[in-house]
């Protein structure tokens, strides 16, 4: 109850002052905005964001009534400072901080508002999110920042220490690629949507939602692939309603009505669990028709 | 002359006002020296500066040159708008010719929302390009969707609401 008092709270404070460093500063006060240039350095509550230049501009009026002379202002009337940022736009070599997540693009832009700074590239390189040894890039970042929470567009994300390998085995990245990544840091749960595929090694699965749980220090625990998977590996296939992967025990588990389909073999069982370092694989209640005449090479020793 | 104020009249009004402990002007050759010197500018509601509202400058030296439309403000000059901004800075120069004012001292800056340090600044007269320079250090207070709540315009009750409303006993 403390915890999620604790959480409310912090989602509910307002967005603290940003302090801004720059080589120079142009005001433009008809055009309520601001231009940085130079080294630019913005931060706030432990957002660091530097670029080349930034533009800063000013939420349209509610400010203090002067002193003296009061009077209404009119929709045209100018500002210098003295009002809310409401937005900052930077550009040229962006570079995020924000704990030991960091993030660069060639553009961001910083809603007060929202709560939002999105990382765009510059149609040539993509924004990439760097969250510990994890590499994440996509076609646009979202980065709230009243939470810890990240939104990406197309997102392309090499898992780099957390599927933890055999001993004698080398280390393969696992890459995930979909249409969407949203990560929620308080529930350790990097959720992908929309045409998921997941490589490594020389497997390939295909979904269109898979969830990756972690543990405290950020290692990959499970994956949880619904709502209809393709795995692929060499010369077999399999197909199910869902896949959940054990990182601790390199196993896929693949349930609701899973096929295994394999140079002319097919099995069908009640659950089918795939061992990723041996290929070994074991069908629950199968059955189905094999081919043993497709399978002599294996016999003689050759590999598939 | 000793112990001066003055008064500039534009268009009618009053532009600008002041007053000076020791005040020198060589008619000759538009030479102007002041000592101890405050003015109140009252800027164009349509002018860059407009938003402050009624701005008093005071400089502990004031020379200029009227003729090259020259001059500097020095000694600790020191800025107050009507809104609350304030700030400081070593010395300010005027360069007519040019429609610009500028520092090369350490400029400080606040205001509502604001906070800001520079290393000089360079401004155009009319006060719509203002750009602080040398090195700029500040702080700004970000928007809310409070303030944006608060300038929407508030619903107003339908005609004869409150003459129909039942107040409890």
């Amino acid at each position: 109850m403390i915890a999620l008092a604790a959480a409310l709270a912090v989602a509910a404070s307002p967005p603290g002052p940003v302090d801004f460093t720059a080589q120079t500063m142009r005001m433009e006060p008809r055009e309520r905005r601001t231009h940085l240039n130079g080294s630019v350095r913005l931060s706030r509550d432990g957002m660091v964001v530097t670029g080349d230049r930034a533009l800063i501009e000013f939420a349209a009026d509610d400010q203090p009534a002067p002193r003296k002379k009061p009077r209404r202002r009119g929709r045209d009337e100018t500002a210098v400072l003295g009002q809310k940022l409401e937005k900052f736009t930077v550009d040229g070599n962006v570079h995020v901080q924000r704990g030991y997540r960091t993030a660069d693009g060639a553009h961001g832009v910083y809603d007060a508002k929202a709560q939002t700074l999105v990382l765009t590239g510059d149609g040539k390189d993509e924004p990439v999110l760097r969250d510990g040894t994890e590499t994440l890039s996509g076609d646009r970042i979202v980065l709230r920042t009243d939470t810890e929470d990240v939104d990406v567009q197309k997102p392309k994300l090499v898992l780099r220490r957390p599927v933890p390998e055999a001993k004698d085995a080398p280390e393969l990245p696992t890459r995930v690629e979909a249409s969407r990544l949203s990560l929620d840091r308080s529930e350790r749960l990097a959720r992908f949507t929309d045409d998921v595929v997941m490589r490594r090694g020389d497997m390939v699965v295909r979904g269109p939602r898979m969830d990756a749980h972690y543990d405290s220090a950020g290692q990959l625990t499970h994956l949880h692939l619904r709502g209809g998977v393709e795995l692929r590996q060499g010369d077999r296939r399999a197909v199910a309603e869902n896949a959940d992967y054990d990182a601790r025990t390199r196993e896929m588990i693949l349930t609701g009505d899973p096929r295994l389909f394999d140079r002319g073999d097919v099995l069908v069982g009640e659950r089918i669990a795939m061992q990723l370092d041996s290929h070994e694989v074991r069908v629950e209640r199968a059955h189905g028709r094999l081919r043993p005449e497709a399978h002599q090479d294996e016999a003689r020793g050759v590999k598939p | 002359m000793h112990e001066v104020a003055f008064a500039r009249l534009s268009d009618g009004r009053v532009a600008a006002r002041g007053t000076a402990r020791v005040f020198d002007y060589q008619r000759a050759g538009g030479r102007l020296d002041a000592q101890v010197a405050a003015a109140t500018l009252s800027p164009e509601s349509s002018s860059g500066y407009g938003i402050f509202g009624a701005v008093r400058l005071t400089a502990p030296h004031v020379d200029g040159d009227l003729g090259n439309k020259r001059g500097s403000a020095s000694g600790g000059v020191t800025f107050e708008a009507a809104r609350g901004d304030r700030g400081k800075t070593e010395r300010v120069f005027w360069d007519g010719p040019a429609d610009r004012l500028s520092s090369d001292r350490d400029v400080n800056a606040r205001g509502p929302g604001y906070v800001v340090r520079s290393q000089g600044f360079s401004a155009r007269a009319d006060g719509s390009d203002v750009t602080l320079t040398g090195g700029v250090i500040g702080t700004l207070q970000p928007a809310t969707t409070d303030d944006a709540a608060k300038r929407l315009p508030a619903k107003r009750e339908p005609r004869g609401a409150s003459r129909n409303r039942v107040e409890p006993r």
